[in-house]
């Protein structure tokens, strides 16, 4: 008789997938089944319902924007780290020294932030104290769209450029330096060098800190808004990912409602995917032709 | 090396696949009881074996023999509406407690198909003396059948309280002279402005305060909850109910004519009822649980009233909004349904009442046969359960219209108040979510 043999390489792949299927996998399709089906008593099928009730939701398009309002983040972030890494890169230890410093907001807790925010911003908040003694009138922050989502998004920077900062030094170091030296006896100005060899030569750092950074934006922020402003006042500070939580877990949950949005927001997650690799894909044609 | 990736791989379905499931596992001799009353109220932190409940677990056991095998198993749930959402997952799931308490009327009634019907387990004499059966029963009116539960925590009436000592100051007397209809209450908030206080400190962030006060102020017009089911059957509607365009307006006023917090709209209750507490204004709104939190701090300093009429031909007036809060039921599912009811009935009859309310001494019982003045201790309690005694009380209207309604109503009265939508959208808006 044939013994069964387990080839070993197969095995921590096999947990790994298995795992993968259990956290992943089985959600993401129970959710897009759910999506279609009436959470409300009977659990028949009502194809597209769910979607209709969500876009037809006076606030819809309230809370998409809001959502991609928050990846403007992604950009700032990106720029902010990168700048600061070729700044410092011509000193190692001062580099050194800045990575480390700028790990430490990366490394808090976003809740914290949230918490320090309110306080800031709060009516009796620190903000208002310092617009009262420049003789200005205080502001309710946080019951003003502009405001609040400025101050999300400036969190979400905040927290995250730590981690670009740590990326992109890897980037640099990894950088053949004779491209910046030819460039400066060529006579190129610190800009010139910054976007025509520092950016294009690490654009896969730049990739990877770009996806991870907005799929943190699209499905992260979800502490901050509920410490700040639970998505008010109505639904001004309302993200897709927040309704999906008032929606699944709020009074007469609805999972279905819930579900159809939590579908949306990986719809906008791949437009985003797929913008990125068209970009990719004709960048190096592009690079290719010429 | 192929045998340690085995007892990683064992150890890997042990902790996500066996943990879990054995974790929903009850034993065959053993009653889950899921709540958020009966320790949420009294402090947390004091040793399991002290809390009311435990003593009460072990008093039933003594007075009914046949259960002294039985286990009750306490988990404490939060008094919020995720129970709600929680109670329907474990229910779906098929695990479920036996016993729960959750938030009565239209809350509750959105998971009714997973909890038992109680009708032929109430006696006629739990009827006539326990008070709020309207809030567990289907079609939120007495005597609607069936049944969902035990209907418990008489949370007293919505009130305002007031500053004695701040108030006086300013030369208004509210014991003897208190504002009687919402048009002399505006004048008492411009006396107070006018002296440079705030007059009310109230939150408009997690909607509790528009539950309360317009519940009121509609229902005092149009009767209270009997007419508040017509929302649902569509017989009226939000834009074209005169009543509760009033109201709005009016509650309106109070923020138009800053007699409110400037931050209403972020400032939440705790922060609200702490400023209150060290004098930064006059007035405030709230329920019952505040007596506990203002009283020992203020003492004779805080005052009491009921909140003006909204018209001088109201068809309730002088009380507050009220009613049962909770429902006490069993889960559908449970497989010790006749041990479940019997413990919810000890937990409701009159002399665990009158325990409950010497553990927890802000609670009003919900038994037409317990004698508010000797049970209860605290002087603005006993004045709370007079007025219920006296003039009733308005259904929340929260609990009668669909949770989801509410919801909506809670975010989106904010924009109206603040004028960033307009009335006629604003109420359009409330028709839409039914």
């Amino acid at each position: 008789m044939k013994r069964f043999k387990i080839n070993r390489n197969y095995i921590l792949p096999a947990i790994s997938i298995v795992f993968l299927t259990m956290i992943f996998v089985i959600p993401f399709f129970t959710t897009l089944t759910k999506s279609f089906i009436s959470t409300q008593g009977d659990s028949t099928v009502i194809g597209f319902e769910n979607y209709r009730r969500l876009f037809s939701h006076a606030f819809f398009s309230q809370m998409t924007c809001n959502t991609i309002i928050l990846a403007t983040a992604v950009p700032i972030t990106i720029f902010i780290s990168l700048w600061i890494v070729y700044y410092f890169s011509n000193n190692r230890n001062l580099l050194h020294l800045v990575r480390v410093v700028s790990l430490i907001p990366y490394i808090l807790p976003i809740i914290v932030y949230g918490f320090l925010v309110s306080y800031v911003f709060g009516y009796k908040g620190s903000a208002n104290n310092l617009m009262q003694w420049l003789n200005f009138e205080p502001r309710e922050w946080l019951a003003n769209h502009a405001a609040t989502m400025t101050i999300i998004i400036s969190i979400i920077i905040w927290a995250s450029f730590g981690q670009g900062i740590f990326i992109f030094s890897i980037a640099i170091q990894n950088l053949n330096k004779r491209y910046i030296q030819l460039a400066e006896v060529d006579g190129c100005s610190r800009m010139q060098i910054f976007f025509k060899i520092i950016v294009p030569n690490i654009g896969k750092y730049i990739l990877f800190f770009s996806i991870s950074l907005f799929l943190w934006c699209i499905t992260g922020a979800f502490p901050l808004i509920q410490i700040l402003t639970n998505g008010g006042p109505g639904y001004m500070s309302t993200t897709l990912d927040y309704y999906t939580y008032i929606k699944a877990f709020l009074s007469n949950s609805d999972y279905g409602v819930a579900c159809a949005s939590a579908v949306v927001q990986l719809l906008i997650i791949l437009c985003f995917f797929a913008t990125v690799i068209t970009i990719r894909v004709i960048g190096k044609k592009y690079h290719v032709a010429s | 090396m192929i045998k340690k990736i085995k007892v990683l791989a064992i150890a890997f379905c042990l902790i996500f696949v066996a943990m879990p499931t054995l974790s929903g596992c009850q034993s065959k001799n053993e009653i889950v009881m899921w709540d958020s009353y009966y320790v949420g109220f009294s402090d947390a932190s004091i040793p399991r074996s002290e809390w009311y409940i435990t003593q009460a677990i072990s008093r039933f056991k003594e007075q009914n023999p046949q259960y002294k095998n039985l286990s009750i198993r306490y988990e404490n749930i939060p008094h919020s509406m995720e129970s709600i959402s929680l109670f329907k997952n474990v229910s779906i799931n098929g695990t479920a407690p036996d016993i729960v308490t959750l938030w009565s009327s239209s809350y509750a009634m959105s998971v009714k198909e997973y909890l038992l019907p109680l009708d032929d387990y109430i006696t006629q004499e739990e009827k006539d003396t326990i008070t709020g059966w309207w809030s567990v029963s289907d079609g939120l009116k007495d005597g609607g059948s069936p049944i969902y539960g035990y209907p418990t925590n008489d949370g007293g009436i919505v009130c305002i309280f007031y500053n004695k000592t701040l108030v006086n100051s300013l030369g208004l007397n509210f014991e003897n002279d208190a504002p009687y209809n919402f048009d002399e209450f505006l004048d008492v908030c411009e006396i107070i402005k006018t002296a440079g206080e705030t007059p009310l400190l109230i939150s408009y962030q997690d909607g509790s305060q528009d539950a309360a006060t317009i519940s009121y102020w509609y229902g005092q017009a149009v009767g209270g909850a009997e007419h508040f089911s017509r929302l649902n059957t569509g017989e009226v509607k939000f834009s074209t109910e005169e009543a509760f365009s009033h109201a709005i307006e009016q509650q309106k006023k109070l923020y138009d004519l800053s007699y409110t917090n400037v931050d209403v709209l972020t400032a939440d209750s705790r922060t609200v009822g702490n400023r209150f507490i060290a004098g930064q204004g006059a007035m405030t709104i709230g329920n019952t649980w505040l007596i506990a939190a203002f009283y020992p701090e203020m003492g004779e300093s805080l005052g009491m009233m009921v909140l003006p009429n909204i018209t001088d031909d109201a068809q309730i007036k002088n009380t507050g909004t009220g009613g049962p809060g909770l429902l006490l039921g069993v889960g559908k599912n449970s497989k010790r349904k006749q041990a479940s009811v019997d413990f919810i009935k000890f937990l409701e009859s009159k002399d665990e009442m009158l325990e409950f309310v010497k553990y927890n001494p802000r609670v009003i019982p919900n038994r037409t046969d317990i004698d508010y003045e000797t049970a209860l201790t605290n002087p603005l309690l006993k004045q709370q359960a007079r007025w219920i005694k006296e003039n009733g009380s308005v259904a929340w209207l929260d609990n009668v219209i669909p949770s989801n309604v509410s919801d909506e109503w809670f975010r989106l009265a904010p924009l109206y108040f603040t004028g960033s939508l307009s009335k006629s959208e604003y109420l359009r808006l409330l028709d839409e979510a039914f």
